[in-house]
């Protein structure tokens, strides 16, 4: 059933009624002023509708729009940055075919030109061969509105604060030992309010935060350094407790002294071989998301993405689904939008949609798909055949507005393994091969071959030995994950944030990955710099 | 603040577009409580913030120069707000339970928000933990190095004492009597290095507030335990303590100096300038067994004449330095005319060039018929105009010179440069001429850099230095009235060039 | 409707980017709100993009879509530029934005002013070609026909077509409330308007073992021929189904323009950082510290590539359009002359200092490479044994000083034996140096414009043109097979 344009005028007059309390004079107070009255200003909703009914008006036969406001606060030890922008976007379908129309202005006069003109858009193109959108179903959100529970929100506190604070910590740091030093210390955070509102009686809103850091150690000896960065501060759905509430100058004071045994080890030179390889949680978060995260993208995997990003190495779903072998029996994969403080959680995704929780990958077999409302549909006949619902996981994204709603990883998780098994004894557990740090991965644009740069270690006996000068790993994606054959503990999970670009243009969001230390069978080390 | 319900509803009135507006960039709250700081190294941090934005708006709105120089300066209390802040924040620490790691955080924090009687304490546990740790299986390196390690505390807590604002003198006065009496005799080398720089420094700190009495007996007591050590421990001192070339008989000096007094200095030079060389010779060559020649000290010697001149301007119709004037010759190199695109990129830090002017005008306040020279050369470039022919870029320095207020004659001459080959065509100075841009007495007195001479109306070199600083230029005005009201000295012979 | 919303800019159909006008009306109701003296910088822009993306021979999204910034900086003149920014120009956003920036002001340390401050000279911008109707006025509906060209192409051969059409206009100005009331203050950038247009496809079978790539950038849509891009496209796709596996090693291989282009990005990159990153030790083009001259030495005027490779950018050249910028410079520049590396980039600053000139040389923003005679068939006929390559993707470098890098063929690899191109082939994963690329030439083909959609080293979504030869090279390594299409 849906909600009634009267239904939504009736709730919006007790909400204007709100409005019109008496807000704290910013002039005199200096205090960021409290928006717990914006998400719920009626007139919000009243732009969101004008759009809605301009494009239904000129055609559409489904219409959505978002109404985002952005802020953003980047600060560094000396200095901070603050920025603050609003958009509106409007998505029409017609015959089949998307329109999209965005800008700056919160007017009714430009609803209703943003809501024709994405139907102009698609009606231009609907002139073309036809075409079949057949949206999954969703309910209605029929005036949901949600706050991201965040301890510290970072906007309402001083900015001079945070400063003090990285800058205290690049004091410590220059404290921790002789030659140690911060080379960076730097926050970033946004906050959004976002409103969306669809022809199918939808009208949400949401309030969200992210957070991300960057610290990066330097010790020096002997005319030699060695950094590293502070792996904690990767994005999140966080505020300020991002920083407070970790354990920073643990984690500085031990990237300081993992430096200075580094600096002791010898450095050998690369014997090309295979080997088996412990890599650390970071580095397994990292393969994931580089690896299935991107290739069980769904309208990656049919070729939507093959002028940008590419295709997916699992490039024929219907076929592939409950049977391919995606890794082995320990690789479980789900996908969610929901953990708390996972960078892509939401309430709500761009489409309306309440995101659910997947499995992608269930013992090793691959068994879903990232979707949206319309690409949940190209799996139909796959989710009928195992009385699953047809529906959206929630992956709508479009991180401001002004961009287009699509398909962007969720958070994902890597179930862990049974055992209390973390990096330190997966390496005890190596009689020979290979340990890795701080990987970089460099995938192909099926995301099936790798190149894995980093700190490389020989581990003899279960002991770090010495640090592979200059080596690097090669990999296939189907090869790596089968080769998968421990597996951290729940204890050794960690969770990182990732930022994603994808699209055409290019847009990017962020999002969880969460992993622990895992050990596989036989990669290859090869010298990257050396030529055929 | 609170606002009053009626401004609230008057406002409501008047802004009612702004209830509806769309944005809301409020400006950061610049008040925090930096009492909930719960680490020392973000005290540290809050207070540099409050001091930097304390003196920020007098570098940049206030031109300090043009203000009288206070020489009690040291002396004066911090502003209140930075002091507030350094209590409120270090408030939650306590002297007793601190981590002694963080002793060279906390101790100027506790300075600054003037908690002495805590320094005072947490000295004493530092000290008490000293040889805690740890036994060894002979006495004799333990002891050496709790001596190593009691020193090393002690010259810290002394530096922090000195350089904190207010200056703790008494308290680093007594710190160092007090480690004087209870060092054991016969003294060896190291506590009696470490000693010496204490006593110079504390000498040298009054010489700044302008105490000569403390600063006599400061340098004796130095100068006392310089004479104690046997020439092979002063050897081990000059190597292990003093390290680079020269600054052990510049210490020495500088203490032989201060222990002489200023007035018997000032005395000799009212005879005569040989005499007061004399002195100056004599003060180096106790010291430090050498000649000032040795030394590359060009005391004693004829000022060159300046050459090379292109600039214009009253004054250089005269051959400089000016016979029968007393004379500062300041080789200028890079005082604030090098190439900015933006005037505030400044090659050398601009906290430079100005205090140098302001010196300059008090100088030439203090001693209206002192005659002042400017060198300084050509580049090819000057800030961000578009590259300046010589004869063009002379008149540039020169309005800038102007502007700065800096007095007396200015002489400038065109840089040679060659050409890297294009398409690299970098332009490279060619080697300086002789006195063009530094005085060069043959081959020891170092000739780049900025340095100032002061000369005397026979053209005498009186005293060079390395760069003219505001603790210095009560010395050498006085040293030029005492010039100026003698008038020449006679003979050529004591004043002979070599 | 409140008076407010008045004041907010339009940007209705006929008027998609800020005038130059409304640019300097905005920047006027800034200075007004200032409050404490100093300069008040301002830089305002817009941006209009009409866009249309399709896969799987449908288009998927047609967007049209607009945005603005203000950015505020307030302090003392020549100070720096951080700034607060806001995309709404109603009068309560624009006087918060102002005192944000005043706040961030009262933080941060900038040094006093100097007592001597001299009338800025008149800077010039370069003449550029960076306009065009043609970009402006393509609209939804000729992009709609294209696409429909384009996927038709490719859906009548059973193949799947995936891609992306886009034009977009911009404007920016950068403003001084100092240089208006006749004061010295850094420069302004005067307002500029520009446009930029790209088309590019990526044709794959739908069994997924052939793949082939097409595209082109300019300011100037109508430079762009879609349909012909599209036939390219296909053709290869055809042509590159079911590769064979070839063992890795060194090959002669036959580079198109743009996998020329795509692998000399290291080097350009090189250039773009300049001279003073080399004279600091950095790089391929630090050559050593000459301690006689008291300087660092770079390889300006060594020869480090072949005679026949020269690398030159003239602004005025319309084929090269790129957004000027003040002190960028204003004549034509050559970077590789004959082989000799006779400029890299350098700022204003450095000019006025080492070189005594009034403007920089500013960034390879776009470049024009020599190029020869020798057509692709006759390469391909004088050929023993080779590969044909249609460009490199995933490229990253692994050693700043040689420019050693890796990254992957793409989009159609061909073996040619004797004469002739023979089959298609995996692609590879290649070890290789742009350096040694240009030392290794065999053949130049004609210099031809290329697809280069984004300003590399800005990452501001400019253009940024590039006019790239083919080259025949021998010996390029490829060091892995990789199975990926």
């Amino acid at each position: 059933m849906t909600v009634s344009r009267r239904d939504f005028v009736k709730i919006g007059a007790a909400a204007a009624t709100l409005a019109a309390l008496p807000r704290p004079l910013r002039a005199d107070s200096g205090r960021a002023q409290s928006l717990s009255h914006g998400m719920a200003d009626p007139e919000r909703r009243s732009l969101a509708m004008r759009a809605l009914d301009a494009a239904t008006g000129a055609g559409a036969v489904y219409a959505d729009v978002r109404l985002t406001h952005n802020w953003t606060r980047f600060l560094y030890d000396k200095d901070f940055m603050d920025g603050e922008s609003m958009e509106v976007g409007v998505r029409a379908l017609v015959q089949g075919y998307w329109g999209f129309a965005s800008g700056p202005v919160w007017s009714p006069d430009e609803m209703a030109r943003l809501g024709r003109e994405a139907v102009h858009q698609a009606k231009t193109n609907a002139l073309g061969k036809s075409r079949v959108v057949n949206l999954a179903p969703a309910p209605a959100v029929q005036n949901g509105s949600w706050v991201m529970p965040v301890e510290i929100d970072p906007f309402e506190i001083s900015p001079f604060e945070i400063m003090d604070y990285l800058r205290g910590l690049g004091i410590f740091t220059g404290n921790v030992k002789h030659g140690a030093s911060l080379r960076a210390s730097e926050a970033f955070f946004t906050k959004q309010e976002k409103a969306f509102a669809s022809s199918e009686g939808s009208y949400c809103t949401q309030k969200l935060y992210t957070g991300s850091g960057k610290l990066v150690t330097n010790l020096e000896r002997d005319g030699r350094n060695d950094s590293r960065a502070v792996d904690l501060l990767t994005v999140a759905s966080v505020g300020w407790e991002l920083f407070t509430g970790q354990p920073l100058r643990d984690a500085i004071r031990q990237a300081i002294e993992t430096s200075e045994r580094d600096l002791k080890l010898p450095v050998k030179p690369v014997d090309v071989g295979r080997y088996d390889t412990v890599v650390d949680a970071l580095g397994v978060s990292g393969l994931l998301d580089d690896t299935l995260g991107r290739a069980t993208e769904l309208d990656r995997a049919l070729g939507y993405e093959a002028n940008a990003g590419g295709t997916s190495y699992i490039n024929a779903p219907l076929d592939m689904l409950g049977s391919y072998s995606a890794g082995s029996p320990l690789l479980n994969v789900t996908g969610d939008r929901s953990a708390k403080g996972g960078a892509s959680t939401v309430k709500w995704d761009d489409e309306g949609v309440t995101p659910d929780e997947f499995t992608l990958v269930k013992d090793g077999v691959l068994s879903d798909f990232q979707t949206t409302r319309e690409s949940a549909r190209w799996l139909e006949s796959y989710y009928s055949r195992g009385n699953h619902p047809v529906r959206s996981h929630g992956c709508a994204n479009a991180d401001s507005a002004i961009n287009a709603p699509i398909q962007h990883a969720p958070n994902l998780v890597m179930r862990p393994g049974r055992e209390a098994l973390d990096f330190e004894s997966l390496i005890a557990g190596l009689e020979n091969g290979l340990a890795i740090t701080q990987l970089q991965t460099d995938m192909d644009f099926q995301h099936l071959n790798g190149l894995g740069l980093g700190r490389i270690y020989e581990v003899k006996k279960g002991k770090i030995a010495s640090i592979i000068g200059g080596g690097g790993v090669l990999f296939r994606a189907p090869e790596l994950w089968k080769g998968m054959h421990a597996l951290g503990g729940s204890a050794s999970t960690r969770r990182f944030g990732y930022y994603a670009a994808k699209g055409e243009p290019s847009q990017k969001t962020c999002h969880s990955v969460t992993a622990a230390p895992a050990a596989f069978k036989q990669l290859t080390l090869i010298d990257p710099e050396r030529k055929a | 603040m609170r606002v009053p319900f009626w401004l609230v509803a008057m406002s409501i009135a008047l802004r009612v577009p702004a209830a509806t507006a769309q944005t809301l960039l409020a400006p950061p709250d610049t008040n925090v409580d930096v009492g909930k700081y719960t680490t020392i190294e973000e005290c540290v941090a809050a207070t540099a913030r409050v001091e930097e934005a304390l003196y920020r708006r007098e570098r940049l709105g206030v031109w300090r120069d043009t203000l009288p120089w206070n020489p009690k300066e040291a002396l004066e209390p911090l502003p209140e707000p930075l002091v507030s802040t350094a209590q409120r924040c270090s408030a939650r620490f306590q002297a007793a339970t601190v981590q002694l790691s963080d002793l060279r955080l906390v101790v100027p924090l506790f300075l600054l928000g003037n908690r002495d009687k805590d320094v005072a304490t947490l000295a004493t546990r530092r000290l008490a933990a000293i040889g805690a740790h740890g036994t060894t299986k002979s006495a004799a390196p333990a002891v050496v190095s709790t001596e190593v390690e009691r020193l090393a505390v002690l010259d810290s807590v002394f530096q922090w004492y000195l350089s904190a604002r207010p200056a703790r003198i008494s308290s680093a006065d007594s710190l160092v009597t007090a480690l004087d009496r209870s060092t054991p005799r016969p003294m060896r080398a190291k506590p009696a290095a470490k000693l010496m720089q204490m006593y110079l420094a504390l000498g040298l700190k009054a010489q700044t507030l302008q105490d000569t009495i403390v600063t006599r007996a400061r340098a004796m007591r130095a100068i006392a335990l310089l004479d104690s050590l046997t020439p092979s421990e002063r050897q081990a001192v000059r190597e292990t303590e003093f390290g680079t070339s020269q600054s052990f008989e510049s210490f020495a000096y500088a203490a032989n100096l201060a222990r002489a007094g200023y007035g018997v200095m000032l005395d000799s030079l009212r005879k005569s300038t040989a005499a007061f060389v004399a002195l100056q010779a004599s003060l180096w060559t106790e010291a430090t067994g050498e000649s000032p020649e040795a030394a590359g000290f060009p005391i004693g010697r004829k000022a060159p004449q300046l050459v090379g001149a292109q600039s214009s301007g009253a004054g250089t119709s005269v051959p400089r330095p000016v016979a029968g004037k007393v004379n500062l010759v300041l080789f200028v190199d890079q005082m604030c005319t090098d190439v900015m695109v933006l005037p505030n990129q400044h090659l050398n830090d601009p906290s430079e060039c100005r205090p140098v002017a302001a010196s300059l005008r008090r100088m030439a306040a203090r001693d209206p018929s002192l005659e002042i020279t400017l060198v300084d050369r050509t580049r090819g470039s000057f800030m961000y105009l578009a590259p300046p022919t010589p004869e063009e870029e002379v008149v540039q320095i020169n309005k800038d010179l102007a502007a700065h207020q800096v007095p007396g004659t200015s002489m400038i001459g065109t840089t040679q440069f060659f050409r890297i080959a294009a398409p690299d065509r970098r332009r490279i100075a060619t080697k300086q001429l002789p006195n063009f841009n530094a005085y060069t007495f043959g081959k020891s007195w170092p000739s780049d850099g900025g340095a100032a001479f002061i000369i005397d109306q026979d053209g005498i070199v009186v005293l060079p230095t390395g760069a003219l600083t505001r603790d210095y230029e009560q010395f050498f005005g006085d040293l030029i009235a005492v010039m100026e009201s003698r008038g020449k000295t006679s003979t050529a012979a004591a004043g002979s060039p070599r | 409707m409140s008076r407010n919303r008045d004041r907010l800019v339009r940007l209705d159909d006929s008027h998609r980017i800020l005038s130059q006008q409304e640019c300097d009306a905005i920047a006027e109701r800034v200075f007004r709100l200032a409050q404490g003296g100093g300069e008040t910088r301002v830089r305002i822009g817009s941006w209009w993009q009409g866009e249309l993306r399709w896969g799987r021979n449908r288009v998927s999204l047609a967007s049209d879509r607009r945005d603005v910034f203000l950015n505020v900086t307030r302090g003392l003149p020549f100070g720096p530029h951080g700034g607060c920014s806001t995309n709404q120009f109603d009068d309560v956003s624009v006087e918060a934005v102002v005192r944000a920036a005043e706040r961030q002001r009262a933080r941060s340390n900038q040094p006093p002013p100097a007592a001597y401050l001299p009338k800025l000279p008149k800077l010039d911008l370069p003449n550029t070609a960076i306009w065009s109707d043609a970009s402006y006025g393509a609209t939804t509906e000729t992009r709609g026909e294209l696409a429909r060209t384009i996927v038709d192409s490719a859906e009548a051969k059973g193949m799947l077509s995936a891609g992306y059409a886009e034009v977009r206009a911009a404007s920016y100005a950068e403003l001084s409330s100092a240089i208006r009331a006749g004061e010295p203050a850094d420069y302004e950038n005067p307002y500029t308007a520009w446009t930029q247009a790209q088309c590019s496809m990526t044709v794959r079978d739908p069994q997924g073992t052939g793949s082939g790539w097409a595209g082109h950038s300019s300011y100037d849509w109508s430079k762009i021929d879609g349909a012909a891009l599209a036939d390219q496209a296909l053709d290869k796709c055809l042509r590159s189904r079911n590769p064979v596996g070839l063992e890795p090693g060194r090959y002669t291989v036959i580079l198109e323009p743009q996998a020329v282009a795509d692998f000399m990005e290291a080097l350009i990159a090189q250039i773009w950082l300049g001279r003073t990153w080399a004279e600091g030790g950095n790089g391929p083009f630090f050559l050593t510290v000459d301690s006689a001259l008291g300087v660092a030495r770079t390889k300006l005027g060594l020869k480090i590539a072949d005679e026949r490779i020269s690398l030159s950018h003239d602004y005025a050249d319309p084929a090269l359009g790129v957004v000027p910028e003040l002190g960028m410079g204003t004549s034509p520049i050559s970077w590789i002359d004959h082989g000799v590396l006779t400029e890299l980039s350098y700022s204003r600053d450095y000019a006025l200092h080492e070189l005594g000139e009034s403007y920089g040389a500013r960034t390879p923003a776009g470049y024009r490479m020599s190029g020869g005679t020798t057509t692709q068939d006759e390469m391909i006929q004088s050929t023993k044994r080779g590969l044909l390559v249609t460009r490199f993707s995933n490229i990253s470098m692994l050693d700043p000083r040689s420019l050693l890098s890796t990254g992957l063929t793409r989009d159609g690899l061909w073996l040619i034996e004797n004469g002739k191109i023979t089959k298609p082939v995996k692609n590879f994963r290649f070890t290789e140096s742009p350096l040694f690329m240009l030392n290794s030439i065999e053949q130049l083909g004609p210099a031809v414009p290329v697809f280069r959609a984004t300003d590399l080293q800005g990452g501001s979504g400019r253009l940024t043109p590039a006019i790239v030869p083919s080259l025949k090279v021998r010996d390029f390594s490829f060091t892995s097979l990789v199975d990926a299409v």
